[in-house]
């Protein structure tokens, strides 16, 4: 009794075949894997870090490795607190051009105001 | 469902349902003696060549190939289950600690809404690295990641470096006892998280496609939590959306001693709804067939995305397009071999859902319904249980007759399909599920319809979609009051150890048996 022709039996051996290829470069893969490690950017050690950045005080460099401010907000911020001084509550970072609700409350983990 | 082509009582396995056959066993196989899968691969490669030497002798022929699709099953499953060296499993230890994780959303964002609680919202997130000593180390794998927002900011696709707790799920706590670590593993997750809201931030969003089906699904989720009351709107979620993680304990668990928990997963039921309606829909507009056939097809791969790709869902998505695609090409649907075909795909891709309730609840079922029904239909053809057929004058109770009887053979036969697997997993017998799915089948239809209904009308107008689910609160109301109400008959559901997997082998054999003579018996009785 056979269920399958000789062609049939052909296609699914070719579609097993690719099936037995794939698994073995999957388990290739597996076992050798990358080991790349990546140092933390400047982003990424400002959020890690338990030392939050004072938003009165901070100079360029410091206001641009925080999360979700980059050169231009950075520099809108120092340009805001000369015209305007210091800041005298968080949510006046509210005023600043580019800063949103939803962008205060993205920086607020790594500001403080002192 | 075309039970047409089923209805030829000259029981002949279709190739595809053998070659899924050893494919299972190999799988089966793997699990209980698992091999190094450096020998599995060189007995398959072995296996291979000799299948394409020995193809067109008689004898070797079968044996080989079938052999061929065992052994790499089995390698399949080894190397479904090998877990890389870098993966995240590796850690996790017992006790929780924090971390520092960069990783990918892997999967659409789920949200358990319940009055009087914070709002929880659920995902996966494929983790990528781990941070440890100022730097990224690779962390491969999935984890289960929560945490207590009023909104995610975040979608599919979008990777996140985030803080959170990670540690395992709970183990087995005693010999047979369901683990939840297992039960995860199995879809690849290998440990919990919970995030930290204040320090996740989005480091790149995603342009990916399913990010704009997930939106949908967000919206559609919106439009159900601004008509509904709840808990309304965790079943209706549940129904179209496939997210369980609102409803109730107690509606759960009514569902489950009624043993119609299965409306609650999104599955055939639903698949073949939304196809009908959305057919419909487009001979309305008079598309041509075959342009309404593509467009269902992809509609089809769209919700079963949206819904989150369980098996209950890809196993009836794959019937229904290979269903449609049968009606584009003219080729005639041969029931078997699609379930069949469902079953295969499946576990190539994923094969530990072989071992997954929800796997084998969906094709249990439908296996039994599809091989039981045309003999219970055709041993019930003179014997009706309401009326016989001869006597019936009028049209009209000969089709309410046919509905009925229609209705009653397709839940027994799903019920005597499933009844072992549902005793060993949940410790639970439902004479009840009968009775209870004639109840539960045509209004869950029903609340389906008019929640489709309702989403799309919420898409255009408020009002006309607050009409709509006004419905659906009766409807929805009625589908709980009833299950209860069917929860309390006695001796209705009973607690039950009986099914170890020697009772279920030998409850399958019998049944098996049963079949074959009653299947014969009647082809025998159809030539008189």
């Amino acid at each position: 009794m056979s269920w399958f022709t000789a062609q049939e039996k052909k296609v699914l051996l070719f579609v097993f075949s690719c099936l037995f290829v794939g698994i073995i470069t999957s388990w290739y893969f597996k076992s050798h894997p990358k080991s790349m490690t990546v140092p933390l950017n400047l982003k990424e050690r400002t959020l890690m870090s338990k030392e939050p950045i004072d938003i009165n005080t901070a100079d360029f460099n410091q206001l641009n490795s925080i999360p979700g401010i980059g050169p231009t907000l950075a520099e809108s911020i120092l340009d805001y607190r000369k015209d305007n001084g210091s800041f005298k509550e968080i949510d006046d970072l509210l005023k600043v051009k580019g800063i949103g609700k939803k962008k205060l409350e993205k920086i607020k983990p790594c500001i403080i105001l002192k | 469902m075309d039970l047409k082509a089923s209805q030829n009582l000259h029981f002949k396995f279709p190739p595809l349902v053998v070659l899924t056959a050893f494919f299972i066993l190999g799988v089966v196989f793997s699990y209980h003696c698992p091999i190094k899968i450096i020998y599995l691969s060189v007995f398959s490669f072995l296996l291979l060549l000799s299948s394409l030497v020995f193809l067109r002798k008689r004898f070797w022929a079968e044996f080989l190939f079938l052999f061929t699709i065992f052994s790499v099953a089995a390698l399949n499953y080894q190397n479904a289950v090998a877990v890389p060296k870098n993966n995240i499993s590796g850690f996790i230890s017992g006790k929780a600690r924090g971390v520092w994780l960069k990783g990918k959303v892997y999967s659409g964002i789920e949200i358990m809404d319940i009055p009087g609680r914070l709002r929880k919202t659920t995902f996966t997130l494929q983790t990528l690295a781990i941070e440890e000593n100022g730097a990224w180390h690779p962390a491969l794998g999935k984890v289960k990641a929560s945490l207590l927002v009023d909104r995610a900011d975040f979608e599919f696709g979008d990777i996140l470096v985030l803080k959170g707790k990670i540690y395992q799920a709970k183990d087995e706590i005693s010999k047979g006892s369901f683990s939840y670590k297992k039960y995860l593993e199995n879809q690849g997750i290998y440990g919990l998280l919970k995030i930290n809201p204040d320090s996740l931030i989005v480091v790149k969003r995603s342009k990916n496609i399913l990010k704009h089906i997930f939106c949908l699904k967000e919206k559609f989720r919106e439009i159900i939590n601004e008509t509904l009351p709840y808990p309304q709107r965790a079943i209706l979620t549940a129904l179209i959306i496939g997210d369980r993680v609102g409803i109730p304990r107690e509606i759960n668990n009514t569902f489950v001693k009624t043993g119609t928990i299965h409306i609650l997963a999104i599955s055939g039921l639903h698949v073949g709804l939304i196809s009908y309606i959305f057919y419909l829909f487009l001979r309305i507009l008079r598309i041509p067939r075959r342009i309404s056939y593509t467009a269902l097809i992809f509609m089809l791969i769209g919700y079963a995305l949206l819904t989150g790709g369980s098996s209950p869902v890809i196993r009836s998505t794959i019937m229904a397009v290979t269903y449609i695609t049968g009606l584009l090409f003219l080729r005639r649907h041969q029931i078997l071999n699609s379930l069949a075909l469902s079953c295969l795909l499946i576990l190539i891709f994923k094969p530990q859902q072989l071992f997954n309730a929800g796997f084998q609840l969906s094709f249990l079922s439908i296996l039994s319904i599809i091989t039981l029904v045309p003999l219970m239909e055709k041993w019930f053809k003179h014997r009706t249980i309401l009326l016989p057929e001869r006597d019936v004058p009028y049209s009209r109770f000969k089709k309410i007759n046919r509905y009925i009887l229609g209705l009653l053979t397709v839940s027994f036969g799903a019920w005597l399909g499933i009844i072992p697997v549902i005793g060993y997993y949940f410790k639970i017998i439902t004479p009840v599920a009968i009775a209870a799915n004639l109840f539960v089948i045509p209004l869950s239809f029903l609340v389906l319809t008019v929640g489709f209904m309702t989403l799309l009308a919420g898409l255009i107008s408020a009002v006309v979609a607050q009409i709509l689910a006004n419905t659906n609160i009766l409807g929805i109301g009625m589908l709980i009051k009833g299950s209860a109400l069917l929860s309390r008959i006695p001796l209705g559901s009973a607690g039950t150890n009986i099914f170890s997997f020697p009772v279920i082998f030998i409850y399958y054999f019998i049944l098996a048996i049963i079949f074959f003579i009653l299947n014969i018996k009647l082809s025998s009785k159809q030539k008189i």
